[in-house]
């Protein structure tokens, strides 16, 4: 009775969204109706608690030549790490492409969802929406 | 010539049988080794869960739904006080039931753990920084404190299982990470039935007594798997420079600075 008390408890919880998301984040800056995507180079691969992040050169849609640098959010690396994530699995100058959603203040960058690399491997971001159970 | 092969098979049967008795003797006292790192495994599949919906504050009426064993005037609170971004922040990690995972508004995060074992004790370890030291004895330890974020813990196998009852918890304790409506209250105990149920997978059953917050025991089942490759990696929601969230204005935020050794964009 109570196990199926409690299945029904984490069911819901983890089905149902809130405010307190991730612990301290609410993650409200992000707009999770769109999924963009981007490609660019890989200028740093910050990882550190709590969350990792992403930065990017971009081609810059403004001027010719120039780039623009990205920032994309991403998990802590303990709970990367579950999902393969590694802190040598993304070096800098390495082309990538990026589905996140984007920042709601329009400006460039926002929360990664998922990265593809060069040789076709893909990792997903987990956040709101794609967080693991197990690991 | 015969005298000494006498004297050698009574030998051999003397150092047989001791070695027969030894190991009967190590059998009979040998407990369930519970060392090394260990993973929780997941639960049953279920759908994804959802992204959370634009502005939203506070637990959803269908969370609050969910939990009937609530008190109702806890449940009133929580409804009421909703999820903080702030309260929770520097929490240091405190024991609340769950070992291997942290309850989150939107799912239950996976958190490695590692149990080392030493004369009368068990040491666990997780990935948040929380130390439990399970010992293994009948009565509190001299000096105990009134109330401690892992909780002052006694043990004792009961054949293969291990018995663990854990109190002194923290009153602040937040079942549900962000949500102070989860608070453990005063007086809640824990208690647990860790077997291992063959070499490399661990049960532990956790029944969760918490009278300010339950309105029943809380029992739940959780299964293991040892990993002895696996890096435990240090979590923490409480880091200087979080590009998330602005500590001085207690507010949220995305803090796109750059880091200052940023190799230079290609060259085209």
């Amino acid at each position: 009775m109570n196990r199926c008390i409690i299945r029904r408890v984490f069911f819901v919880l983890s089905c149902c969204a809130s405010a307190a998301a991730l612990a301290h984040h609410t993650y409200s800056m992000f707009d999770y109706e769109r999924h963009l995507t981007v490609t660019g180079t890989v200028a740093k691969f910050e990882w550190k608690n709590p969350h990792s992040y992403l930065w990017v050169y971009v081609p810059s849609k403004e001027s010719a030549g120039k780039y623009d640098l990205w920032a994309f959010e991403n998990g802590s690396p303990a709970v990367l790490a579950k999902q393969g994530w590694s802190k040598e699995g993304v070096q800098a100058n390495e082309k990538i492409t990026v589905e996140y959603a984007p920042l709601r203040d329009g400006k460039v960058g926002g929360h990664c969802l998922k990265v593809s690399f060069a040789d076709g491997h893909s990792l997903t971001c987990p956040g709101p929406g794609s967080v693991p159970e197990g690991n | 010539m015969n005298t000494s092969r006498r004297r050698a098979a009574s030998a051999g049967f003397w150092l047989l049988a001791a070695v027969a008795l030894c190991q009967g003797v190590y059998a009979a006292e040998a407990t369930p080794d519970f060392t090394g790192t260990w993973r929780l495994l997941p639960a049953t599949k279920g759908p994804p869960p959802a992204p959370p919906p634009p502005g939203a504050v506070g637990p959803p009426p269908m969370v609050l739904a969910a939990l009937p064993l609530l008190r109702p005037d806890v449940a009133a609170k929580m409804r009421a006080a909703g999820a903080s971004t702030d309260r929770g922040y520097c929490a240091p990690p405190r024991f609340t039931g769950a070992m291997g995972y942290l309850v989150l508004a939107v799912a239950k995060l996976p958190i490695a753990f590692e149990i080392l074992t030493s004369p009368g004790r068990l040491t666990l370890l997780d990935e948040t920084g929380l130390i439990r030291r399970l010992y293994l004895r009948d009565k509190p330890l001299p000096n105990w404190l009134d109330e401690t974020n892992a909780g002052n813990s006694l043990a004792r196998f009961e054949g293969n299982t291990l018995v663990v009852r854990t109190s002194a918890l923290s009153a602040e304790a937040e079942t549900i990470q962000g949500v102070p409506g989860s608070r453990l209250g005063r007086n809640a105990q824990v208690l647990e039935r860790m077997r291992v149920l063959d070499k490399d997978e661990m049960e532990i059953i956790t029944t969760v007594t918490a009278p300010e917050l339950y309105a029943a025991p809380v029992t739940t089942t959780n299964r293991y798997r040892r990993d002895p490759g696996r890096t435990l990696l240090e979590l923490t929601f409480c880091s200087e420079g979080d590009r998330s969230y602005n500590s001085d204005t207690r507010s949220e935020r995305f803090d796109a600075t750059p880091p200052a050794d940023l190799p230079p964009p290609p060259s085209n």
